[in-house]
């Protein structure tokens, strides 16, 4: 013979006892069925309730049947629930099931439930009885809330990785740029993500009498070793800057520093450009140095804007002898410059086509007279436009002469 | 959103080792291309050619990865070759001041074939 695995002797004692074990009732299977069992009226009224379920509401069944309905056995949501979805699907589709409800006990507390339902016709297709079985789903609801647990501690978690990224990224910009007298600064930074920290680096700084210097750059890479590199970049280029007034030689002092402190490991470089400005009667005049960094744009106060490309200018820190590239230029009245990383010409504009330095220049032509703040507006403007296409961080510096008319103003 | 499609190969041939990139070379997928470069072994004579073919993007991070070849085949006193180098790599080649530092192949054959005109 046979036996389904729900019989609960193993196989070799069945046997002889087998009548006696079917006496288990089908009354008594329904009463103390591990389910719970209800039949309610189309009204929901409870027409007939097993123990099971009288245990887990604490109630006795007298108080129950023909007394109360099925919504008087919900909490509050549970009732405005059944009024318009759970009864109104059942009446619909003539079953339900999986419904997650909860149940008041007669003590108060709450006794999550999973609810199926059918409902049974007459011969005419009226509705006749309402049958729902009642399952015990309080360590689903458990499990469901170490879920919840663990999503909220992990959003936690998130946040305080975002924090630490922005915080170790202050500590690698200056707070607040500085006043240059006779010029208008502005500065920007744009984070492509907020849980890593980029590897993009400015400062501005003054330098001996009423020459300031500055920087700005782009290390390979990204998160807690970029940092390292932008931290080590920054000090470098701070600390040569104080003793040589040669912007290509203090290029060539970090092309040391980063090429002996990584040589031999994996590769760490940068492309910067350093540079220095000191007021040349009405303007200004700037000295700036490459190392294969993308060309700064030059603003003229009539609008027009052109590339300064430093070419042939090399990386900073790849080579043991690298070359660098210096050129000097004039800012008279209403004159700009923007320097800026490659976050923002990498940026994706199609399958096959990214901004360009070019573009840049064309999309800023035409400010006029242009402004260091209105230039770093204009690019903001850019990026916003350029959205999801930037997938690198943006890191930009504008430097300008006032104009006559504003400088009179 | 070019991460799924990247992979790195490499094909051992008579006069050196072929590496075939496909996909961009940004900062998320240029770690795989420098650990794949880390395990290339050269002999003297040999020639290291990356073939570009299946890129079009390369940022700087990409570019360190150049260089980190460069240096193997420098270590090893080996050539390298950049194969069907795409518009956009040699502007930044050129950009990071780097374009003098590699021979450029308009093919990975023109690579290899040079290269054994050259060593025989």
């Amino acid at each position: 013979m046979t036996c389904g695995p729900g019989d609960l002797p193993g196989r070799g004692e069945i046997g002889a006892d087998l009548p006696e074990l079917l006496e288990d009732s089908v009354e008594d299977l329904y009463d103390n069925a591990p389910c719970g069992y209800l039949s309610t009226l189309p009204d929901g009224t409870i027409v007939k309730i097993n123990a099971t379920l009288l245990r887990w509401l604490g109630r006795e069944r007298d108080a129950v049947v023909g007394r109360m309905s099925l919504p008087d056995l919900l909490t509050v949501g549970g009732r405005i629930y059944y009024e318009t979805h759970f009864a109104p699907l059942l009446q619909m589709q003539g079953e339900l099931g999986g419904v997650a409800l909860e149940l008041k006990t007669a003590g108060g507390a709450r006794w999550p439930v999973l609810l199926t339902a059918t409902v049974t016709s007459d011969a005419e297709g009226r509705p006749r009885l309402v049958r729902t079985v009642v399952f015990d789903a309080r360590d689903r609801r458990a499990y469901e809330e170490e879920l919840l647990r663990a999503r909220d501690e992990a959003e936690r978690e998130r946040d305080r990785v975002q924090r630490l990224a922005r915080t170790l990224q202050q500590t690698l910009l200056p707070p607040v740029l500085p006043d240059v007298p006779g010029m208008q600064v502005a500065a920007y930074y744009h984070p492509a993500s907020l849980d890593q920290v980029g590897g993009d680096f400015y400062d501005l700084f003054p330098l001996t009498g009423d020459t300031w210097g500055f920087f700005l750059g782009d290390v390979s890479g990204k998160g807690e070793n970029a940092a390292v590199v932008t931290s080590l970049i920054r000090y470098t280029l701070r600390g040569a800057a104080v003793y040589d007034p040669d912007p290509a030689g203090v290029l060539r002092h970090l092309n040391t520093v980063l090429y002996q402190a990584f040589e031999g490991t994996y590769p760490r470089f940068c492309t910067v450009l350093y540079g220095s400005i000191r007021p040349d009667g009405d303007g200004a005049v700037m000295t700036l140095a490459g190392g294969g960094h993308t060309p700064a744009v030059v603003l003229r106060a009539d609008g027009t804007a052109s590339l300064l490309h430093l070419r042939g200018g090399q990386l900073v820190g790849a080579l043991p002898e690298a070359r660098f590239v210096v050129a000097e230029v004039r800012l008279a009245p209403g004159d700009a410059i923007l320097l800026y990383t490659d976050g923002l010409t990498e940026a994706r504009t199609g399958v096959d086509s990214w901004y360009s330095e070019e573009d840049l220049r064309d999309e800023l032509s035409g400010l006029a007279p242009p402004t260091a703040s209105g230039v770093i507006d204009a690019v903001n403007r850019l990026l916003v436009g350029l959205g999801a296409g930037v997938e690198d961080d943006t890191a930009l510096l504008a430097l300008s002469v006032p104009s006559r008319e504003s400088g009179r103003a | 959103m070019s991460d799924d499609a990247f992979s790195v190969s490499l094909h051992q041939v008579e006069t050196g080792v072929v590496l075939a990139v496909r996909g961009d070379l940004d900062a998320y997928t240029s770690p795989q291309l420098l650990e794949k470069i880390g395990g290339i072994s050269l002999v003297r004579g040999q020639v290291l050619v990356v073939d570009l073919s299946g890129t079009r993007f390369c940022d700087s991070s990409g570019i360190s990865a150049f260089v980190a070849a460069r240096n193997l085949a420098a270590t090893a006193h080996a050539g390298i070759v950049l194969a069907a180098v795409p518009r956009q790599i040699l502007r930044v080649l050129g950009m990071v001041g780097l374009d003098s530092l590699f021979t450029i192949s308009p093919s990975v054959q023109d690579a290899l074939s040079a290269h054994r005109a050259g060593s025989g």
